[in-house]
């Protein structure tokens, strides 16, 4: 195993090492990567007709694309600085910090190959002498692993990113820095103190670098890396993810001391359900948070906010004049949404969106005024959907 | 009225619930190589107890059929399907939108009939759909494989009791709700026909009162009506077809009345016959006579419409009407009967005098009442 180059990656402010080894030594930790690692993504099954002729093409001695790997240390763990002489030593050690960011199906067939040539001596030495390059970052942040992730797989399932994403942050699922991550097994409603569900924020996290409230479907890559790359300029080892849960926890406490105690009252007990009867059951809902998360992309995109961090001082001053009828009103126009929208979470996604656009930009009457941003917030999705 | 015909040999072999991806396979090869990505639950709590849909159902116990509804088309316009025969309501079936087949966001109670319901409408779409390489490894999302405007119809066979039911039975009392039946080999132009309700303040109050008052009820009502569509082509190609093709106010009156032609005519051989069976107790003169009063359209539409009864029937009247009293000051008929052949004198024979008064006219509104009108009387015949 030899370092063939270190690169510096300016784009991610990391550095990129191009090393070349054999598919023996390879597979002396890929392994581990893949059986210790729940970070890393899953088999793709629906492609083994494809690898299978990887496979042929190994056992005659093919060249294959190089695969990138990343040092991506958890939270609790440091790595000291990386050097030429330290470099394979560390990668061999590195354990399930060390995350496949392109490769990981032709690792499977690798390991596979492995297996199934493990009897036929004389192929099975020459497949693990076989050359192959290894390219590996090392001082990547999360949003420069996303970056690259996203610019390295593209012809992955409808959902990928999402999955990468989910991938990236799920050290976080349990929560950080004071907040409580419930997951999706647990099925219970967030209590506002400092609680979120996981599934909810990575929602906003996306709708944040996309700057869409919608959930991923098909999504534009080209537009994702673009919105990413604006978003990180200021300083790309700044921690998004932590940022926005931060700021939209803050939001959510302001409105709640501002609440005067608001509970929604049902006129009649067979009135239909309502969006939430609390503050906390109205802001804790994935559509509040997705378009928050595309509110201050389209805020900090059009230099309407210096960052995600001046929520912060924003929230402190927002105002509200008439707790009860401006949350009541909310609730009105959920309804409203609830039985004529064509797509419910989406259209209530966009509803916050606007919502939290018109909270936050100067240029709009309901600036830190949460009356007239709500009305606004209606005014706005009317318009947009004209029913 | 089958939808489509299976050509593939692609199966769903399992749904993922981590993934939200309905998985496919050869039925011959056995190999999974396509997903679907769509979210659906199948697992919830009803009065604290834990319930799962079945999905070990046979797909052939069900029938799904695609309508497009330019008026009920949201999220939550979704019905159970009541079939009238007689006292009896029976449901037999669910009215979905397509995007309420997908479960993201969807904070509703867990109903397992009702989910159970989407699921093999999700199974019957992803299996009938044509895939173009059966053979590729290929990852869709549900959305992909049908127009988002769609609107399902999945019926239940075992719920329905009459083996001579067919839901092409049922095409006009679904019409008048709204729902055209929407072939893959048509274009779904009816959606552009309420275009002009933003700024037609009359056109939005008639569609409320029309359809939109039914959103918020749990089920729909319909009842079959064979005698018309059975008996004419014409009638058939207009449900089956042609109304969800022509969003022109006109042209779907011209398509509409020609119901009325096909009515009539059969009233007027039918007078005839009568004229012929009684000829040799009557005059020449008397057998002219009568012959000339049974070919009359005008009396043989108002001798349909006298005999049936429905709610909208005076105010369709009382609209018609004024609109004919728009160009002619001095018009005193009365009849429904009247006033639907006096429209169709105007505007096939006299169109010209709506266009000189106002060349911006919007029949919008008086065709949906003519619609309506006409629905109810190929209902009639067979639920008098």
């Amino acid at each position: 195993m030899r370092r063939l180059t270190s690169t510096e990656d300016k784009k991610i402010a990391a550095t990129n090492h191009l090393l070349e080894m054999t598919i023996g030594e390879y597979l002396t930790f890929a392994n581990d990567i893949i059986t210790n690692n729940d970070l890393q993504r899953k088999r793709v099954k629906t492609a083994s007709r494809t690898y299978a002729l990887l496979k042929d093409d190994l056992k005659t001695g093919c060249v294959i694309p190089p695969i990138v790997l990343a040092i991506f240390p958890r939270e609790e763990r440091t790595y000291n600085e990386f050097n030429s002489d330290n470099l394979i030593d560390k990668i061999l050690t590195a354990g399930n910090d060390l995350i496949i960011l392109d490769g990981l199906q032709r690792t499977f067939t690798i390991l596979d190959l492995a297996s199934e040539t493990a009897q036929q001596q004389e192929l099975y030495q020459n497949i693990m002498d076989l050359k192959i390059r290894i390219e590996v970052y090392t001082g990547i942040s999360k949003v420069g692993v996303l970056y690259r992730m996203l610019t390295l797989n593209t012809g992955q399932n409808p959902m990928s990113t999402r999955h990468q994403v989910e991938m990236l942050y799920s050290d976080y699922k349990n929560g950080f820095d004071g907040f409580v991550f419930i997951t999706e097994a647990q099925d219970r409603v967030p209590s506002g103190e400092n609680e979120f569900r996981f599934s909810d924020v990575l929602d906003c996290f996306l709708s944040y670098i996309t700057g869409d409230y919608l959930p991923l479907d098909r999504e534009d890559l080209i537009k994702i890396i673009k919105n990413l790359e604006n978003l990180t300029k200021d300083d790309k080892q700044k921690d998004i993810f932590r940022l926005l849960v931060k700021t939209y926890n803050d939001v959510r406490l302001k409105l709640n001391s501002l609440s005067n105690n608001w509970r929604y009252q049902l006129a009649t007990p067979n009135d239909r359900k309502p969006f939430g009867f609390t503050v906390n059951d109205l802001f804790s809902k994935v559509q509040s948070l997705a378009g928050y998360g595309s509110a201050l992309s389209f805020l900090i995109n059009k230099n309407l906010i210096d960052s995600i961090d001046t929520i912060t001082e924003l929230t402190n001053s927002v105002t509200i004049e008439d707790p009860i009828a401006t949350f009541d009103e909310i609730i009105k126009n959920l309804d409203f949404i609830q039985i004529n929208a064509k797509k419910i979470g989406n259209e209530q996604r966009m509803y916050f969106y606007y919502l939290y656009r018109n909270l936050f930009n100067s240029a709009n009457d309901g600036y830190l005024n949460l009356d007239v941003a709500v009305q606004q917030a209606f005014t706005f999705y009317r318009g947009n959907t004209l029913y | 009225m089958a939808d489509q015909e299976r050509i593939n040999n692609l199966t769903v072999s399992r749904y993922d619930s981590d993934q939200n991806l309905f998985y496919l396979k050869d039925s011959e090869t056995n190999i999974e190589n396509k997903t679907v990505y769509c979210s659906i639950k199948l697992k919830g709590r009803v009065n604290d107890l834990d319930r799962t849909v079945n999905t070990n159902l046979e797909l052939s116990d069900y029938e799904v059929f695609r309508f497009i509804n330019p008026y009920l088309n949201a999220q939550s316009d979704l019905f159970k399907l009541k079939l009238s025969s007689g006292n009896n309501d029976r449901t037999i079936g669910y009215i979905i939108p397509f995007n309420a087949l997908d479960d993201s966001d969807n904070n509703d109670d867990f109903d397992e009939s009702k989910q159970a319901y989407k699921y093999y409408c999700i199974k019957y779409i992803i299996e009938n759909y044509v895939f173009q390489d059966p053979n590729s490894t290929e990852s869709l999302t549900l959305s992909e494989l049908t127009d988002q405007n769609s609107i399902f119809i999945i019926l239940y066979k075992p719920q329905i009791n009459n083996p001579d039911f067919r839901l092409g039975f049922c095409l006009p009392n679904l019409a008048l709700y709204g729902y055209y039946h929407y072939p893959n080999d048509s274009s779904p132009n009816i959606l552009e026909y309420n275009s002009n309700q933003q700024t037609a303040a009359d056109l939005a109050d008639l569609i409320q009162n029309r359809f939109l008052f039914l959103r918020g009820q749990q089920s729909l009502k319909i009842k079959t009506s064979l005698t018309v569509l059975d008996n004419s082509l014409m009638g058939r190609m207009l449900y089956e077809k042609l109304l969800v093709e022509v969003s022109n106010p006109l042209h779907r009156f011209i398509l509409l009345y020609q119901v009325i032609e096909h009515l009539v005519s059969l009233k007027i051989r039918e007078g005839i016959n009568t004229v012929f069976s009684i000829k040799d107790s009557l005059t020449n003169r008397e057998v002219l006579e009568k012959i000339h009063e049974k070919s009359s359209a005008r009396a043989c539409i108002n001798s349909i419409l006298n005999n049936i009864n429905f709610n909208e029937k005076d105010e369709i009247k009382n609209v018609l009407k004024d609109f004919i009293s728009e160009y002619n000051s001095n018009y005193e008929k009365e009849t429904p009967g009247d006033c639907l052949y006096d429209i169709r004198n105007l505007l096939f024979h006299d169109y010209k005098s709506i266009l000189e008064k106002n060349a911006d006219t919007d029949l919008t509104s008086l065709v949906i009442q003519c619609e309506t009108l006409i629905h109810h009387i190929i209902i009639s015949i067979d639920n008098p």
